[in-house]
């Protein structure tokens, strides 16, 4: 009796088994294609969902299926390293990890391809490999900047500040008013870390080479008279943030900002969306960060979340992966994109009429940007200089920070 | 004889192919991975990397040699010991009191267990609003300083109030145990203790205590076993912050594999936590087996 019953079931399996993995294969069906797509934010998602639904639409033989997950640059990296690359991917092209990629051939060269000609040449430029290709088609760009509540700016009678003078000086009017000016969130490191970089590339135009004359221990940052002015305007900037802002999240903080508590804070683009559905009323604008000049002024800003093909699909599903790219280049579509992400496009002929965004796209425009400091620094460098940093919005030690920055880089670049 | 002896066998066939499956599944997915887990932390792969080289010990010199390394061992040894400190006071004197309820025993008791069925990151993020938006309301209302801030704030503090949201969940499973515990002594002792004479006090320390060791013993390594491996609780509600005070070791692993992209030194820490684990492990299997016999 056993031994029938656990025949009957072996086989059970078996067949079972066989139905699973013989299945898939039916003619005329289309061509699955995974898009892995890095932004967790509602704006980009619906971006692209919507192309992705007017693209298999008119290409009935391909099928693009979005995929997000969370924590998503943690799995597209294990996923990766354990052979399973999804045929079309977004990632970050000018950061040290992506050239690791291309290094290992995991990343499809794209330099060939004609619609990277629709791509606006500075941004492109900025995705170079250092082998000269291209291996991704840059989409938007992110940056980071001053969310400013516009009401109570009005209110106020303030003006978009354009130096560091003006923007101190609406500091002081708030806080007479009453008005918590800056809301800063400081508990995760990382997001210490995004005020960091955005203050040293506004602040210290040569800042983040020096860092990576100090990883090569070529120079050292006690004593750097661009970094003294860096943590000096950082922490009058402190001076005018919420007293809380080590035990705040990024959450909370843009709460706070979105119900009123705050008149100005400083997060990514990729903040925008997330405020906006918290209170969909409030009217925002955003500014970069100033400097003592707009002239000498530069702000933080990168390509975000590119699009890229696996090296390792193979040719029928590079065709598809093409023909999908080549798609999301068109004016049209990227402006649909656009529409929803509200970021700077990279593509050609792309309007942006968020006014709100204005000052920071006309900056941006100009070319007065620096990349992130992950496209030329270690990971492993700067992640540990948000720890450093973030000592310092404790105990406000100028000089301390900077000899704290030496020492934490001296560790992490020897490893 | 032969007959019967044939059956057994194949009646022992039968259950050995059922187990198969989970046998199989068991060796790909712990055996393999651990044996590759130790293999990775002699090499330099990167996570990512298709080709790597064996280093030797390398990576282990690196780590002995670096000054986080270090300081995440003494976080996570703190944090183990007042870990154990918090939950063991704690679940004995609660499952003291629940023990000796006359009328509710088993619905008080299911509420005090309810901490251990909720996941340790959902309990974190409920914690991280306390923190943040009711104990400072507190602090300020009755003029204490150090609680009129976020307590996960300072460096001082973070450490403490991330072990205790940890106690406040772990307290639940020692104390089914202690109760379990408390339950085989004989009321009769206590009873011949009273006649005696002997205060409450004594009757916990020459009746009680010496009954409960044993449980005593599995609680603690048990515990400390919870505080070396610790991951979730200080993720969730700092991150490792502020200024690596509580980056305890598995968020040191974490940051190495995954953000610092250096899975192969990220292993050589895995191992070295795995030795101390380990070596709890086998602490507590040969004081649970002596235990038994006893």
């Amino acid at each position: 009796m056993k031994k029938k019953f656990a025949a009957v079931f072996c086989s059970a399996l078996a067949l079972t088994s066989t139905l699973c993995f013989g299945g898939t294969a039916l003619a005329d069906e289309p061509l699955k294609i995974e898009f892995f797509q890095q932004k967790g934010e509602e704006g980009p998602q619906k971006g692209y969902k919507a192309i992705i639904e007017k693209f298999n639409e008119e290409n009935p033989d391909i099928e693009i299926e979005m995929n997000t997950v969370p924590d998503a640059g943690t799995v597209l990296t294990s996923r990766i390293s354990s052979g399973d690359i999804p045929v079309i991917f977004s990632d970050f092209p000018t950061q040290t990890q992506f050239k690791q990629k291309v290094a290992n051939g995991y990343v499809q060269d794209l330099s060939d391809q004609d619609f990277l000609k629709n791509v606006n040449e500075s941004s492109l430029e900025m995705t170079k490999q250092e082998d000269g290709g291209y291996y991704a088609l840059p989409y938007s760009r992110n940056y980071i900047g001053v969310y400013y509540n516009v009401q109570m700016f009005e209110d106020n009678g303030i003006e978009i500040p354009t130096t560091w003078e003006e923007f101190t000086a609406a500091c002081d009017k708030l806080q007479e008013a009453g008005i918590t000016p800056v809301g800063m969130h400081g508990k995760d490191p990382s997001r210490v870390g995004h005020l960091f970089q955005a203050a040293t590339v506004a602040w210290a135009p040569n800042g983040v080479e020096t860092i990576g004359k100090v990883v090569a221990g070529e120079a050292t940052i006690e004593g750097d008279a661009e970094f003294q002015n860096v943590f000096e305007k950082m922490s009058t900037l402190l001076s005018y943030a919420n007293e809380d802002a080590l035990a705040l999240s990024d959450t909370a903080c843009y709460e706070n900002f979105a119900n009123g508590q705050y008149a100005m804070t400083i997060t990514g683009s990729y903040a925008k969306g997330t405020i906006q559905s918290i209170n969909s009323d409030l009217k925002i604008g955003i500014f970069p960060l100033p400097n003592d000049t707009y002239e000498d002024t530069k702000c933080l800003s990168g390509i975000d979340a590119a699009i890229c093909v696996s090296a390792q699909a193979s040719d029928e599903e590079k065709e598809a992966a093409y023909r999908f790219l080549a798609y999301l280049a068109e004016t049209e579509n990227a402006q649909t994109f656009c529409d929803y992400d509200g970021a700077p496009s990279c593509i050609n002929g792309v309007v942006n009429d968020d006014e709100g965004i204005a000052p920071m796209v006309e900056m941006i425009n100009a070319g007065q940007t620096h990349d992130w400091m992950a496209s030329t620094i270690n990971n492993n460098v700067t992640t540990d200089l948000y720890n450093v940093v973030q000592g310092f919005w404790a105990d406000k030690d100028v000089e301390g920070v900077m000899k704290n920055m030496d020492a934490s880089i001296a560790v992490t670049s020897a490893q | 004889m032969k007959g019967t002896n044939r059956k057994k066998m194949s009646g022992r066939l039968t259950f050995f192919l059922f187990t198969l499956i989970p046998v199989i599944l068991y060796t790909f997915f712990y055996v393999v991975s651990v044996i590759n887990g130790v293999r990775y932390s002699f090499t330099d792969w990167d996570g990512m990397a298709q080709k790597f080289n064996f280093i030797g010990l390398k990576n282990y010199q690196t780590l002995f040699k670096n000054p986080y390394f270090w300081n995440s061992l003494k976080t996570t040894v703190l944090y183990s010991i007042m870990l154990v400190i918090g939950v063991i006071v704690t679940s004995l004197i609660l499952s003291i009191s629940l023990n000796s309820l006359k009328a509710f025993k088993t619905l008080t008791k299911s509420i005090y267990f309810v901490p251990a069925m909720i996941g340790g990151v959902t309990i974190a993020l409920i914690w991280d609003q306390l923190y943040y938006r009711v104990l400072p309301v507190i602090g300020k209302a009755l003029g204490i300083g150090w609680l009129s801030n976020s307590l996960l704030m300072t460096g001082k503090t973070a450490l403490p109030a991330v072990v205790f949201v940890q106690v406040w969940q772990a307290v639940a499973m020692p104390t089914v145990i202690f109760i379990a515990g408390l339950q085989q002594i004989p009321d009769e002792q206590y009873e011949s203790a009273k006649i005696d004479g002997a205060t409450a006090f004594q009757r916990f320390r020459y009746v009680t205590l010496p009954y409960l060791l044993p449980t005593v013993t599995v609680n603690l390594v048990l515990t400390i076993k919870q505080g070396f491996t610790s991951f979730d609780f200080p993720y969730a509600l700092t991150g490792g912050g502020p200024v690596r005070a509580t980056e305890v070791i598995g968020i040191l692993i974490y940051n190495d594999a995954f953000k610092n992209m250096r899975f192969s030194l990220a292993n050589a820490e895995a191992c070295v936590l795995f030795v101390i684990v380990a070596l709890f492990s086998l602490t507590q299997l040969k004081l649970t087996s002596k235990g038994g016999t006893d």
